[in-house]
């Protein structure tokens, strides 16, 4: 096991470096340098995160010590039982949420010192999220819907990329149709499109299929892949089930707040077999 | 058994029920304060202000009653002439000789007696500022001094009484002001102009520094003749009973005794009589104020109705799935609507329990708005009747649970398992019944404002037109709003991206509850929309007609509304000098005039047509000899002649203040009459009758080849003598006339503020609760990454939007009302329209500033929502 999370980060010294030497458009230095050590280019890294909630003998260890990276171009699913920190590793690896102590880095920002406007921008520029209740704005359109995180920002849309997103999402026919109008599937889809809308670093999706039939499901699934794959995008995805674990590239197990396992290539077998081991 | 008994649990009775229901409410409450404040506050404000009005109402009719009380505590007996027309303080009265006070102290049972004398005099201060101004309710006064203490409530608390025709005590709140003491020289104007007399004394009314609501100076007997009534003769005679003797009996043995000596019938009342009298005219007075207070707590329970029934309809809107889960878990559909019941009257009754308390401060506040627009209130403690206090809570507690029950009705009938479904069911549809019931009424309110405005014009009807106009538009509300919404929004989002546009759309999401809220608005807008346009208009008016009515050259006001003024020896030392063609005064007095009791005008009527334009005369003002009118003959209006059926040549019978009913010839009809003064006669036909006369104003035309400034100078050197007169060509004296409107004016919009506050807590409560529904929402947008400054923003543009809307329709409907009231009063006088557009865009921005100023909470309680937290909710 401690194999296993060894290997899913850079070592120590060259993750301190690609923390530290930042270039003075906040990329890290080591992502210009090419692979010219041996770390993946990671877009995110979560480093000794600690959350703790409440304190004294009310306190609960929602993370313990997280260290993991995201690299470009992967898809992670989390894996867990309730309670197991999973979500909470998603929400402070987006911002969402503070550590106790550890840090988070993001494109070369460390989020533990950014301002609540800092992180904002973080977020609106750099991420993307899919939520398992599509949280679609009802008042816009799907188009709107997609391009919301482009307009918030007041940048110009690249209708180019959009059009590319609607297509794969399938959805060129509905874009003007508002979310109480289109399905479950659809609304979903839509979500998915919104995420990627801005390129993001990393898209984070939490449940996404957790309110969609096993159908619906699967599409975006798919989409979610096809993200990754086909265009160089970074997924994080928080889920319970076994098959939607299977799209991904690899799958971190979390209990009581640490990550105890990962499985790469994973198929669905494979996936509950680990999880009956971790009692989720 | 019905529905709502049918329990799941055959053992459990009703009354455990509904005990179980209530405690879930009181439990509910107590763990909703973000549901609850709101609604709470909406009430507290409704009910505080209404509370407010009737208690400031009930403080003043009490105060005003115990100072009357007290003016006139001292006095056993008053004895007067019988009135020769009208009735209580209004009553116009002849004097009577002084020699009936030795007749009266000699009656049995009368301890001792003094006569009395009162009228108009001010005193003028070291830097010429004059005392008392009848207009705020401080009348200048005069009275005879009267020494016995068992026949007067002054006393002297320094120097001597006054003695000789140039000395006068003064009360020592006037002294106070003007930094004056015993010896000092002061101007006291009176009849015969100006007098410079010398401070006898200073002296105290029943132990205050002066009586409310007038500044008192006191002369003797003989100089209070000279200079209130009439040489020789007394207002009245007071009266001090011997111990134990009965009022009824002295007072019956003293009208015997003096009739005949006092040149008819006299009456003999008492203190507490004169009290009620003196009351009773007050409130008369008063009963604009009272009626103005009145309308305002209407106006304030309205405007909090609105917001109480808006408040509610949203919180029972979003706890519709929370009713649906109670039915679905076997609460009958009555159970459900009780737990709603009980809440909304534990809300209705402790928030309106608040705001009786608030109540008290707002009237205080009210009293010291009065104090400010310049209005004398006197002092004394808060008066609290039950009957308004019951008013305004039952009031409060109705409207709550009324507002609270329309909205869970119709939750209660959405089947549970749809509600469940569905988190929020408010029904956004707007139907056609609405659209057909809201044009209904503006369409019959338009109609009958046309009819108040035809053939027989009636400002009842306009103003019934004008409040369906209102409630048409109110219910076209939710259908108005969408297209507002798109055409006002367009910009917005133009100015502030996508947070503009998410703002514009939340403005239309919830038609109904965005334009309720908007209502709240409109109702104040509108009002001061009318407000501004009436008064506007009535300015104008007056302009008008003294710039057409008045050809004098020059013009010398008084100021006075009607209680003293110019002496009339100014107009006739105008008269004398050669820049002079031709003055005349105007003085006001009231007369019976064939069974009708009417103001009558003193003027010169011979020198009348060359000063003022009276448009076409039928017979003539200058009388046969061409000296005027004289003392036989009365000048009409033409709409009074029409009115009556008088023509030139008729005999009709006037009674004037002495009781002698004259016989006088109509000697002219006149079309166009000053300023809504319809009737004119010589001004010494009025002063033969014993009116004590003043000029309200001075009309003077200069010589030929007089210039305007050499006029001017000579009428200011003149008048120098008259401290009061205010020397204007025709255009300074229109202003000057039409500025006596102001303070009322600011009175009004002051209290329309009030209202406009109350709409704006209304838009605050709704953008609260909207934000609480859609927190989940704001959340998505901050994850996504919208910024706080974007989330303030949309909140802002949303509030700014609802302020739009109402101010828009309220602007629209208090124009119209504006219009239509003006038209209507066209035969009052009110000729001119003036729709003016600076104060109407003033009033457009400060209804928007307020839209801004409402969102400010909201919006940073959106912005600093808890992201993780909004996801989840």
């Amino acid at each position: 096991m401690p194999d296993a999370v060894e290997g899913l980060v850079a070592d120590d010294e060259a993750m301190t470096n690609t923390l530290t030497s930042t270039d003075r458009a906040g990329r890290p230095a080591a992502a210009h340098e090419g692979s010219e050590t041996a770390v993946p280019r990671c877009v995110a890294e979560v480093r000794n995160a600690t959350k703790r909630y409440g304190s004294g003998d009310t306190a609960v260890t929602a993370l313990d010590d997280v260290t993991v990276g995201f690299a470009r171009g992967t898809f992670t699913a989390v894996m867990g039982p309730s309670g197991s920190g999973k979500s909470t590793l998603m929400h402070v690896a987006a911002g969402l949420d503070s550590l106790t102590s550890g840090e988070v880095v993001i494109g070369g920002h460390q989020l533990s010192g950014l301002r609540d406007n800092e992180l904002t921008r973080l977020r609106r520029d750099r991420l993307g999220f899919v939520f398992q209740a599509f949280n679609l704005l009802p008042t816009l359109t799907a188009y709107e819907n997609i391009t919301l995180p482009t307009r918030l920002a007041g940048r110009r849309v690249e209708t180019a990329w959009v059009g590319r997103l609607v297509e794969m999402v399938g959805l060129s026919a509905r874009v003007d149709h508002r979310p109480c109008e289109l399905s479950g599937g659809q609304q979903q889809r839509v979500a998915v499109a919104r995420a990627l809308a801005t390129r993001p670093e990393l898209v984070f999706a939490d449940e996404p299929t957790g309110n969609l039939d096993s159908r619906s499901g699967t599409e975006i699934l798919e989409f979610l892949r096809r993200a990754v794959r086909e265009m160089d995008q970074t997924v994080v995805m928080v889920t319970h089930d076994p098959v939607a674990a299977s799209f991904a590239d690899r799958v971190l197990f979390l209990a009581d707040g640490r990550i105890v396992d990962q499985l790469d290539d994973p198929d669905p077998r494979r996936v509950l077999d680990r999880m009956q081991q971790f009692g989720a | 058994m019905n529905d709502a008994t049918d329990l799941r649990h055959p053992f459990v009775g009703r009354a455990a029920a509904a005990a179980a229901v209530i405690t879930e409410t009181v439990r509910g409450l107590r763990g909703q304060r973000r549901r609850v404040l709101p609604t709470f506050a909406a009430v507290v404000l409704g009910v505080g202000f209404t509370a407010g009005t009737l208690i400031l109402t009930d403080t003043l009719r009490s105060s005003f009653g115990a100072m009357h009380t007290d003016n006139h505590a001292a006095t056993d007996l008053a004895v007067r002439r019988t009135a020769s027309f009208g009735s209580g303080a209004d009553a116009q009265r002849d004097r009577m000789p002084a020699s009936v006070v030795r007749d009266i102290a000699a009656v049995d049972g009368v301890e001792s007696a003094a006569g009395r004398t009162s009228g108009w005099a001010q005193l003028v201060g070291p830097d010429g500022t004059l005392l008392g101004d009848v207009s705020s309710g401080v009348d200048p006064v005069g009275e005879s001094w009267i020494a016995d203490h068992r026949l007067s409530p002054w006393t002297l608390v320094d120097g001597a009484a006054p003695s000789g025709s140039d000395q006068v005590v003064i009360d020592r709140a006037a002294a106070g002001e003007i930094g004056v003491g015993v010896g000092d020289t002061i101007e006291v104007l009176a009849l015969g102009g100006t007098h410079q007399m010398t401070i006898s004394g200073i002296a105290t009314f029943g132990g205050t520094d002066g009586r409310f609501g007038t500044v008192t100076a006191l002369f003797d007997d003989t100089t209070a003749q000279a200079l209130l009534g009439e040489p020789g003769r007394h207002d009245s005679v007071v009266v001090a009973m011997a111990p134990g003797a009965s009022p009824d009996a002295v007072a019956g043995a003293i009208e015997v005794a003096v009739s005949d000596a006092a040149g008819g019938d006299v009456e003999a009342v008492t203190g507490s009589q004169l009290a009620e009298e003196a009351h009773a005219a007050h409130m008369q007075d008063w009963g604009f104020f009272d009626t103005l207070m009145i309308g305002f707590a209407v106006i304030a329970l309205v405007v909090g109705g609105f917001i109480i029934y808006n408040t509610f309809s949203i919180t029972v809107t979003q706890r519709t799935r929370e009713f649906a889960m109670l039915r679905a878990i076997g609460a009958g559909r009555g159970q459900v609507l009780g737990s709603v019941l009980v809440e909304s009257a534990v809300i209705g009754g402790l928030a309106s329990a608040l705001g009786l308390v608030g109540g008290v401060g707002v009237s205080s506040g009210l009293r010291a708005l009065f104090v400010a627009f310049g209005i004398e209130l006197p002092d004394g403690g808060v008066v609290i009747e039950g009957g308004s206090l019951a008013v305004a809570f039952g009031l409060g507690v109705s409207i709550t649970v009324l507002s609270a029950m329309l909205p869970a009705l119709r939750a209660s009938r959405v089947r549970p398992v749809a509600a469940m479904r569905d988190a929020s069911v408010e029904h956004n549809a707007v139907s056609g019944i609405r659209v057909g019931i809201g044009s209904a009424m503006v369409l019959a309110g338009v109609a009958a404002i046309a009819a108040g405005l035809g053939s027989s014009t009636s400002v009842g009807l306009v103003g019934v037109g004008g409040l369906a106009v209102f409630a048409g538009v109110t219910v076209l509300g939710p259908v108005l709003l969408g297209p507002f919404a798109r055409v006002a929004g367009a910009p917005i989002a133009r100015l502030s991206g996508v947070a503009g546009r998410l703002a514009s759309d939340n403005a239309q999401r919830c038609p109904k509850r965005t334009a309720a809220t908007a209502a709240a608005l409109t109702i104040g807008v509108g009002l001061v929309g009318f407000i501004t346009i009436a008064a506007a208009s009535v300015k104008a008016s007056i302009d008008e007609m003294v710039t057409t009515g008045v050809t004098a050259d020059v013009i010398i006001d008084s100021n006075s509304v009607g209680f003293g003024g110019l002496d009339r020896s100014l107009a006739s030392q105008l008269g004398t000098i050669p820049e002079v063609e031709a003055v005349s005064g105007m003085a006001l007095s009231t007369a019976e005039i064939d069974g009708e009791i009417d103001d009558v005008m003193g003027v010169d009527s011979a020198r009348l047509g060359s000063l003022l334009d009276l448009g076409h005369i039928d017979g003539t003002l200058n009388g046969p000899d061409g000296a005027g009118l004289g003392l036989d003959a009365i000048a009409v209006s033409a709409e009074t002649a029409a009115d009556r059926g008088w023509q030139v040549g008729d005999i009709i019978p006037v009674t004037l203040a002495d009781g002698i009913e004259r016989t006088l010839t109509i000697g002219a009809v006149v079309e166009d009459p000053y300023i809504g003064l319809p009737t004119l006669v010589d001004a010494a036909l009025l002063e033969d009758a014993g009116h004590a006369l003043f000029d309200l104003q001075v009309f003077v035309a200069l010589a030929d080849g007089v210039d305007q400034s050499t006029g001017l100078a000579a009428v200011e050197a003149l008048a120098g003598g008259f401290p009061q007169a205010v020397v204007l060509d025709s255009a300074g004296f229109a202003d000057n006339r039409s500025a006596l409107i102001d303070p009322l004016v600011g009175v009004v919009y002051a209290l329309l503020g009030f209202a406009v506050l109350i709409a704006a807590l209304g838009i605050m409560n709704t953008l609260a609760l909207s934000i609480m529904e859609r927190t989940r929402e704001l959340g998505v947008l901050r994850a996504l990454g919208a910024t706080r400054a974007q989330v303030r923003t949309l909140v802002r543009w949303e509030s700014v939007l609802i302020a739009w809307f109402g101010t828009l329709l309220g602007l629209g409907i208090g124009t119209g009302f504006g219009w239509a009231v003006v038209r209507a009063l066209e035969s009052e006088g009110i000729t001119t329209l003036v729709i003016p557009a600076a104060p109407l865009a003033v009033v457009a921005a400060l209804a928007m500033a307020t839209g801004v100023a409402a969102a400010v909470v909201p919006a940073r309680r959106a912005a600093r929502l808890d992201v993780l937290a909004a996801l989840r909710a």
